[in-house]
């Protein structure tokens, strides 16, 4: 009885605080249907919009005409073409003595036409690039969707090139990227849920999943995360990732973001949810394991055998990357027995010149390479290679003739900063970089234990760690063997039966298997 | 309260590598000399018989620790010395364990380097693991575990390869009779470091399947066993039975031996990773009991405060208790393993197994 009135009370609650919303909201006001009226108070609205255009006219002398949209975004040639002429050239036959609105729908030829009846949804269309059509004496506005602006045409993904598989990446236009997503998944289970972002800027974020296949739960969080938000605008999904991020403190990234609609749907196939948002080229996928930012989309259009390779050498480099500057200096600071003596005799006789210690050396160069590869991204890209050129083999060679570095260093910076350009994941990439300097710190005090702990210290942030959920080293800590298959070693398709267990639990069945006879 | 989970799997490679954690690095059954791997089989046998009372005593009282089934079986108020006991016991066995980390560092790879900062970061390493709870702690061993028994396969093998290598160090078999063997087995081969898997009794209510409770602990102390007991063989092999009995790091010496090729030689890195990651099992396990144990005892809602203060405490406690490594070995295995483990690891439990059985007669449960 008890839980029974508690729920009555919070449903009464949840009415009050709509109906304080409703009252707060002055555009949520009915049209009036006397057009002087509506159109003066939009046009208040808009009043020092340069790009808002209106235009009045008479469709008969009883029903005068606004037309309100905003310059840019419109395609004006279709705009006239579909709705101006067909509303003053139409044949006099074909609107009844007392027309109804739909009878002025029906006369216009554009493709995607609605009616509205209050203020916000008027002011939303026309913000979102619909021409607005109010007509005297209706209380209903017809909205054309006539959308067209400048946009980027669809290229090559800059961040995520692969040898094989398809070219295209995603564009700053919502609509061309849900195309290329529909595209590749024909089916009706393919949802793309709507929702606005942005007090100011009204971003669409689209919340992309596949039914039956993604977990209801996961979704529901990532949709609540999202209402949550409150900023007056979203300029790129980089924003909405650091929001609904679950540990904005750590230095992994937790969210996938690509540039590849295939590498979307390989996750939405894998019950993932991807979020995509207007003006950015980046979908959010969540939630993500750290082995899956290791895994480029490449790995799943080419042969096995070979990507299975190319997986071992990208996991060797990822401990290249993280723990060679920090294993040189541990040997050469503390344990010289452990190479071989020949060796370390030819280390020791190219420290000789150098007068820093190996930490020192290390650091230098580290920080060198870090700005010749942000001196690379900034620079415009014909100076950009010149600098690399200049920065790596003249500097390089310099420092090292004039006794500033050592040449084995040299060798340890370049392997590793070549190792962290190995990994399919940008955010990964920065992750390691910064983490490399964690390491080197340890291992210039404590040595080969300092390596040792500083692992163990990333060992246990990593299991800590969570995505939507998901354990961050999933199908390892806590273990799975079907997913195994795909961690290290990529199974051929046909035997890639399953999806993940994490996220593809609602509906685990991928394929049936059976023994290839031919 | 306990709303993290630990699978059985997790349980099992967490106190695997806490049985195998400082003993493979310091060699047991010293005195034994080549009988070392039968004192370690005895052991190994007769720890089992432990095993079923701390499972019988787990499933009697289903969901408590340790700790929280004492008050149910001796009472209220007697319960709490003990419960102190045993929390001063965990709490001072991570510290040995510590010290015994600190020591190897210390003494092979970073001589100029003072014992409280290796020991201290490594608390720190610790403490941060153990905030994350008994999940981060199964998933840590769910990932470690494999690898330590991978590095130990590999030394094992590598040790094939070295020219001392003879399987007839083990010679002559029970040279000296059964009897001073038996001597020194009990109690000592059982408590150290078997007997030491008490503490699972403070991990047992975060099993996610209780009923496994007994098949995991068996199986721990088999494979923890096996492992020890092949290890010890192949020690004597490489090292001789007499090096063996005088060695302090006994493994960390028959690696520094091989050497393939004049290439593959010196593993000692993979020793010390062993050893970071053994005692890690070790000191995790042990601080994990003794801070469940305070915030049970004193029924606070979380164990993070407690593990702050244990954390601060473990690193000057390891190295008061004993001003040199030598003292250290001998208070620990004249003194503290013969009496205070037969003490709380043997005689209590069955004790307490004892009094339980009696009130499940009487109907007291």
């Amino acid at each position: 009885m008890s839980l029974f009135r508690k729920t009555t009370k919070l449903s009464s609650k949840k009415q009050k605080s709509q109906q304080n919303e409703n009252q707060n909201q002055p555009e949520s006001v009915l049209l009036s249907g006397r057009l002087q009226d509506d159109f003066q108070q939009i046009k208040q609205l808009f009043e020092a919009a340069g790009d808002f255009v209106y235009r009045e006219i008479e469709i008969t002398p009883k029903y005068p005409a606004v037309i309100l949209y905003l310059n840019g975004i419109i395609n004006v040639e279709r705009m006239e073409l579909h709705v101006i002429q067909p509303l003053l050239k139409h044949e006099a036959g074909l609107l009844p003595p007392y027309p109804t609105i739909d009878h002025f729908k029906a006369l216009l030829s554009a493709a995607r036409v609605t009616l509205g009846e209050t203020f916000q949804e008027a002011i939303d269309h026309i913000l979102s690039g619909s021409t607005v059509l109010l007509i005297n004496g209706f209380q209903k506005a017809i909205f054309i969707s006539e959308q067209a602006w400048e946009q980027r045409s669809i290229e090559e993904p800059a961040s995520e090139a692969t040898v094989l598989g398809p070219r295209e990446g995603f564009t700053e236009n919502v609509t061309t990227n849900i195309s290329m997503i529909r595209r590749r998944l024909k089916t009706s289970k393919l949802k793309f849920e709507m929702m606005k972002v942005g007090k100011l800027s009204n971003t669409g974020v689209v919340i992309t999943y596949l039914e039956g296949i993604a977990e209801p739960s996961i979704l529901e969080e990532v949709r609540s995360r999202i209402e949550r938000i409150e900023i007056d605008a979203i300029e790129d999904s980089g924003y909405i990732l650091e929001f609904i991020e679950d540990q904005p403190f750590s230095v992994f990234p937790q969210i996938l973001q690509t540039e590849r609609p295939d590498r979307v749907v390989g996750n939405l196939l894998e019950g993932r949810i991807a979020i995509i948002v207007d003006n950015s080229p980046f979908a959010l996928i969540v939630p993500v394991t750290f082995f899956q930012m290791m895994n480029s989309p490449e790995d799943y259009f080419g042969r096995f055998i070979m990507t299975t390779f190319i997986r071992f050498i990208r996991y060797l480099f990822l401990i290249v990357a993280l723990l060679f500057p920090s294993i040189y200096i541990a040997v050469t600071t503390f344990h010289h027995e452990l190479l071989p003596t020949n060796l370390i005799f030819s280390v020791a006789a190219s420290r000789e010149k150098v007068p820093f210690p190996a930490v020192i050396e290390a650091l230098l160069m580290e920080i060198t390479f870090e700005a010749l590869r942000e001196a690379g991204l900034r620079l415009p890209r014909p100076i950009g290679s010149t600098v690399s050129i200049v920065g790596a083999l003249v500097v390089g060679q310099a420092a090292v003739e004039a006794g500033i570095v050592s040449a084995p260093l040299v060798i340890v910076v370049a392997t590793t900063g070549i190792a962290s350009f190995m990994f399919p994941s940008y955010p990964l990439t920065g992750a390691i970089r910064l983490l490399r300097f964690f390491m080197i710190f340890l291992a210039a005090t404590l040595g080969f234990y300092g390596i040792f702990l500083g692992v163990f210290f990333i060992l246990v942030h990593l299991v800590q760690l969570r995505s939507f959920g998901v354990p961050y080293l999933a199908p390892l800590a806590p273990f799975h063997f079907n997913n195994v298959k795909d961690l290290l070693i990529r199974v051929p398709w046909w035997m890639m039966n399953e999806r993940p267990q994490e996220t593809g639990k609602t509906n685990l069945k991928r394929l049936r298997y059976r023994r290839r006879k031919y | 309260m306990n709303k993290e989970k630990i699978g059985g799997l997790q349980l099992f490679y967490l106190m695997a590598g806490y049985v195998l954690g400082t003993a493979i690095i310091l060699g047991l059954g010293l005195d034994s000399k080549q009988d070392a791997w039968i004192f370690i089989t005895i052991g190994m046998l007769s720890s089992l018989i432990l095993m079923a009372v701390y499972t019988q005593l787990a499933s009697y009282y289903p969901g408590d620790s340790l700790v929280q089934m004492l008050p149910k079986i001796i009472g209220k108020y007697l319960s709490y010395p003990v419960i102190v006991l045993y929390i001063l016991h965990f709490t001072y066995s991570a510290a040995r364990a510590g010290r015994e980390l600190g020591d190897l560092i210390v003494t092979t790879i970073l001589s100029e380097t003072p014992i409280i900062v290796v020991i201290g970061s490594f608390m720190l390493l610790i403490i941060y693991c153990l905030r994350g709870g008994v999940e981060t702690l199964g998933r840590m061993a769910e990932i470690i575990f494999p690898v330590y028994i991978f590095s130990l396969i590999l030394i094992w093998v590598l040790l094939f390869s070295v020219d001392q290598f003879d399987i007839k160090n083990l010679t002559p078999i029970l040279g000296r009779g059964v009897k001073p063997l038996l001597k020194q087995t009990f109690p000592v081969a059982v408590n150290f470091p078997f007997g030491e898997t008490i503490v699972i009794m403070m991990l047992f209510p975060f099993l996610k399947k209780q009923q496994y409770a007994r098949r995991i602990g068996m199986s721990i102390l088999l494979v923890g066993g096996i492992l020890l007991t092949i290890n010890s063989i192949m020690m004597i092999s490489v090292l001789g039975p007499e090096i063996y009995s005088h060695d302090i790091f006994t493994l960390l010496s028959a690696t520094q031996m091989v050497s393939v090729a004049d290439f593959l030689e010196r593993f000692d890195a993979l020793v010390i990773l062993m050893m970071v990651a053994g005692v890690f099992f070790k000191v995790g396990a042990f601080l994990f009991g003794a801070a469940v144990g305070i915030s049970q005892l004193f029924k606070l809602k979380q164990t993070r405060s407690v593990l702050l203060g244990l954390g601060s405490i473990v690193p000057p406690l390891s190295l008061i208790t004993a001003s040199s490594y030598v003292e250290h070995l001998e208070f620990g295995f004249k003194v503290y393993v013969p009496y205070v483990h037969t003490l709380l690891q043997i005689i209590m439990p069955i004790l307490f197994l004892g009094i339980a059985f009696i009130r499940k007669k009487m109907g007291h449960i």
